[in-house]
């Protein structure tokens, strides 16, 4: 127990990067996956609309830990060294804007396309439309399953710890290769990563005050 | 590209991609085979494995897998019990992925309105008929969409596995980066065979749909 108390504080700050590494992914993902999901609104067969859907699809199939690795080892090969974490950034929000995209793809189905066309008939310019009908009808819709993407976020973290990321799972593997105690550093990590997903999971399960536009 | 003319290098790609498909499969087949008896029993409104079920299940969730196959990697040993690396990491992905197949099971069978079962009671069917003739096939119908991309998540968790000493295809491009130093195209050679993996798995997800759809029959 004395030896977990030891390692709390790099335990800690191992946390704290988790938590940054995840908001700053979940931001990039969203505000990219929303961006991606209005290209072309309303003419879904288009060839931007294909290149996205492969760019999704490729994304969504291909594991985390390849993607990571395709921007840690290949950055070098072709001269750019993005570093473990600037690694960790563009891979997962790469994947994170592949699924998100679905996500808001999905939610921007519902709404009728007569809303979007309307707006135009008032004169509205398109980002209006966007902006004031769009958006805020879209997000609560795709809420559930965008904050569930984002729950799993902060676990995946974890796989950036194979390129020396030191988040909360490689300081346990250190803490585990020094005290030889896996049990007592395996529950602390789990532990943390409940207390960072549970807020996530309470407003998740929250009846959602509002689910369409007023 | 030369680099992957190499046959040693062809075989150990080979080797990889055959141990990421066994581990694939295992999970895949064993975590559904676990998922419907436990749905199934949390349809009772008591029990008394209830809560066991439902701690599991937060737990299994809340983890990541790579904690869970590090514990079974550095925790057994402690406790005595010496397992080979790859019933150890097929375990940790098994316990993992069957918390998910049952959560999008349970949920297929509470879609099912009541009066179906109810309906099925008052013909007279048994229990086991009930579920077996009326509930399953339906659950399953409702669930097949999270349970078919879930197992694409199982294929990509597999690649976990590496990181536990397993030999499977993520492992084998590693090996293959550090003598070669040629990761960009043993990378995207990995990615071409993860994707289609998952576009089979995609591929069948929609032979099922077709064949379960209610409006072709």
């Amino acid at each position: 127990m004395e030896i977990a108390i030891a390692w709390l504080p790099r335990l800690l700050t191992a946390a704290v990067l988790t938590i940054g590494l995840s908001a700053v992914v979940f931001t990039l993902s969203a505000v990219f996956g929303l961006l991606l999901s209005f290209v072309h609104y309303g003419r879904e067969t288009s060839y931007p609309r294909k290149g996205i859907e492969a760019f999704s699809a490729f994304f969504r199939s291909v594991p985390e830990l390849v993607v990571l690795f395709l921007f840690f080892f290949g950055g070098p090969q072709i001269g750019v060294d993005f570093g473990p974490i600037g690694s960790t950034i563009i891979a997962f929000t790469l994947v994170g804007i592949a699924f998100d995209y679905q996500v808001f793809k999905g939610a921007l189905k519902v709404i009728p396309f007569g809303q979007y066309e309307a707006g135009i008939a008032l004169g509205l310019p398109r980002f209006v439309v966007f902006l004031k009908v769009l958006v805020p009808q879209v997000l609560p819709l795709a809420r559930k399953g965008w904050i569930t993407y984002a729950i799993g976020t902060v676990k995946r973290m974890s796989i950036a710890s194979a390129v020396s990321v030191s988040e909360i799972l490689y300081v346990t593997k250190q803490g585990i290769a020094a005290t030889n105690a896996p049990f007592t550093f395996l529950t602390i990590a789990v532990g943390l990563y409940i207390l960072i997903v549970t807020p996530l999971l309470v407003f998740n399960e929250r009846k959602p005050r509002q689910a369409v536009a007023r | 590209m030369t680099i992957l003319l190499d046959p040693s290098y062809q075989q150990m790609l080979l080797d990889g991609l055959w141990m990421t498909l066994y581990i694939s499969a295992v999970v895949i087949v064993v975590s559904n085979l676990l998922a419907l008896p436990l749905a199934i029993y949390m349809q009772r409104p008591y029990g008394v494995f209830r809560r066991v079920i439902v701690g599991y299940s937060f737990f299994a969730r809340a983890a990541p897998v790579l904690a869970i196959l590090f514990a079974l990697y550095y925790g057994l040993p402690k406790l005595g019990i010496y397992l080979e690396p790859v019933p150890s990491a097929l375990i940790g992905l098994i316990f993992a992925s069957t918390a998910y197949n049952m959560e999008f099971l349970r949920s297929g069978f509470e879609s099912i309105p009541v009066g179906q079962s109810d309906a099925a009671k008052a013909l007279g069917m048994k229990p086991f008929a009930i579920y077996w003739k009326v509930m399953t096939p339906q659950a399953y119908r409702l669930a097949a969409p999270a349970l078919f991309s879930n197992a694409i998540q199982m294929v990509k968790g597999s690649s976990l596995a590496s990181l536990v000493a397993i030999d499977e295809l993520t492992a084998a491009s590693t090996v293959i980066i550090s003598e070669t130093y040629k990761a960009i195209e043993v990378l995207l050679l990995v990615s071409v065979f993860y994707l289609i993996i998952a576009a089979a798995i995609i591929g069948a997800q929609y032979l099922y749909e077709s064949r379960q759809s209610i409006t072709r029959r």
